[in-house]
């Protein structure tokens, strides 16, 4: 096994083999196990850590963004693309707070836009084209689109726009407004908890 | 060897080997293009092509049919070190450029290739090196040139063929074999084996590469912190 230590770190390339697994090693992201032996997935830098259970978790961590695609049960931000009475189209921006390099499709139905009275839903008043919202990926769905839902407190429009181009302030469940011409608008409004509010617009997303 | 020559693609390599260049780009994983597939697992799409002035008659610009063929088994070598089903439902794009061909440029590229998908962190069970060998009667020989190898104008009696592999280094799995010419089986062995050990010399030196772009990457991660 050739690994360079250099500043502390343990380099490896794909298919070098870590060490022996056995109950006390656990291999993490970034590693796959073959003939008894954890080994490397990735060219990156071996990271030891040790868990409660006083086992030690081995992940290989690589300098650049990770290959994440969106899977069953994340929360995703997108940004809304097209409205229709019974569904939205949306382009997936990041997963988690991994952001994509390329934005993947998603379809949010309209029974799946709040969890109580799903019949009674109006897209209209939910979702307009160009808000950011906050979604669970439900399932994979089809070769077109992955499956979202916002039917959580905590999924649902984060950032949007009023008719005149300024960025609006939650006032509640069902509506937005905007600071300057103190319009309200309505959508379906995400709870989320201030710190993460503040975060967001720092960020300018 | 190099890698990170294209800055806008995910991951890139090229390789020189003797007077054969060339670059390879991976992009991915992105959402896959042809509505038709779905699948569980990831796509590979792989694109191989001749520079115009590669050779020294001059190609087309479109893909001939040695290219797609070439394009093909490029993509199934390398179906096999590529863990798809990491990204399900997406498609990583490989594109190879061949800037001059001396020789054997489906060895070069898969070396290139499973060099550029490393360093674009897309999971890979392991390495791919690829080597190709030349039988003539009495004799074999490693990575031909363009005048050493193989033409199915000129030599069509017995012994004389190109063979060309592409080899798993670490799990000691063989992911292509490409045969073209008349041999006898003995004579296959003997050239399977010539190419496996010569890969195991190679091996070395793509891990090398590796490991000097993961130290770059995180001595410009480091100059960013202090800054």
């Amino acid at each position: 096994m050739t690994n360079k230590e250099s500043d502390k770190c343990l380099i490896c390339t794909p298919g070098q083999r870590i060490c022996l697994s056995d109950n006390q090693y656990i291999g993490g992201a970034g590693t796959y196990t073959r003939q008894g032996y954890i080994t490397s997935c990735l060219a990156g830098v071996v990271k030891v850590t040790s868990q409660h259970d006083k086992r030690i978790l081995i992940e290989v961590r690589s300098g650049k963004e990770q290959t994440v695609v969106p899977s069953a049960g994340d929360v995703v931000t997108a940004r809304v693309t097209q409205i229709n009475p019974r569904w939205a189209r949306c382009a997936i921006l990041c997963v988690k707070d991994i952001v994509l390099a390329e934005p993947f499709r998603g379809q949010l139905r309209k029974e799946d836009v709040r969890a109580t009275e799903k019949d009674r839903v109006e897209m209209y008043k939910c979702f307009r084209p160009n808000d950011i919202i906050l979604a669970r990926v439900l399932s994979l769905g089809d070769a077109h689109s992955y499956v979202l839902s916002t039917a959580e407190n905590e999924l649902g429009v984060v950032i949007a726009y009023s008719e005149e181009g300024t960025p609006m302030v939650p006032v509640g469940w069902q509506e937005m407004q905007c600071p300057k011409t103190y319009v309200k608008e309505l959508r379906k409004v995400a709870k989320v908890l201030p710190e993460t509010i503040s975060n967001e617009n720092a960020t300018g997303v | 060897l190099k890698t990170g020559i294209i800055s806008q693609a995910k991951g890139s390599a090229y390789i020189e080997q003797g007077n054969t260049k060339l670059v390879c780009g991976v992009y991915g994983p992105r959402e896959v293009q042809k509505k038709s597939d779905f699948s569980l697992n990831g796509q590979l799409f792989c694109e191989f092509k001749f520079a115009p002035f590669s050779c020294q008659k001059r190609r087309g610009h479109q893909q001939d049919n040695e290219e797609l063929v070439l394009s093909g088994l490029l993509r199934e070598a390398l179906e096999a070190a590529v863990c798809l089903h990491k990204f399900p439902k997406a498609q990583v794009e490989v594109n190879v450029m061949v800037i001059e061909n001396d020789g054997s440029p489906l060895a070069a590229a898969l070396t290139c290739a499973s060099l550029a998908l490393a360093s674009a962190s897309i999971p890979m069970y392991d390495l791919m090196i690829g080597t190709s060998v030349r039988q003539i009667p009495k004799l074999f020989l490693l990575d031909p040139t363009k005048d050493e190898e193989w033409q199915p104008e000129l030599n069509h009696d017995e012994n004389n063929s190109n063979l060309t592999v592409g080899f798993m280094p670490s799990t000691h799995q063989v992911s292509a074999y490409v045969h073209e010419g008349v041999s006898k089986t003995e004579d296959l062995e003997q050239m399977l084996k010539l190419a496996t050990e010569y890969c195991l010399k190679v091996q070395p030196v793509v891990q090398l590469c590796l490991k000097e772009t993961v130290e770059k990457i995180l001595s410009n991660e480091g100059e960013k912190v202090d800054e």
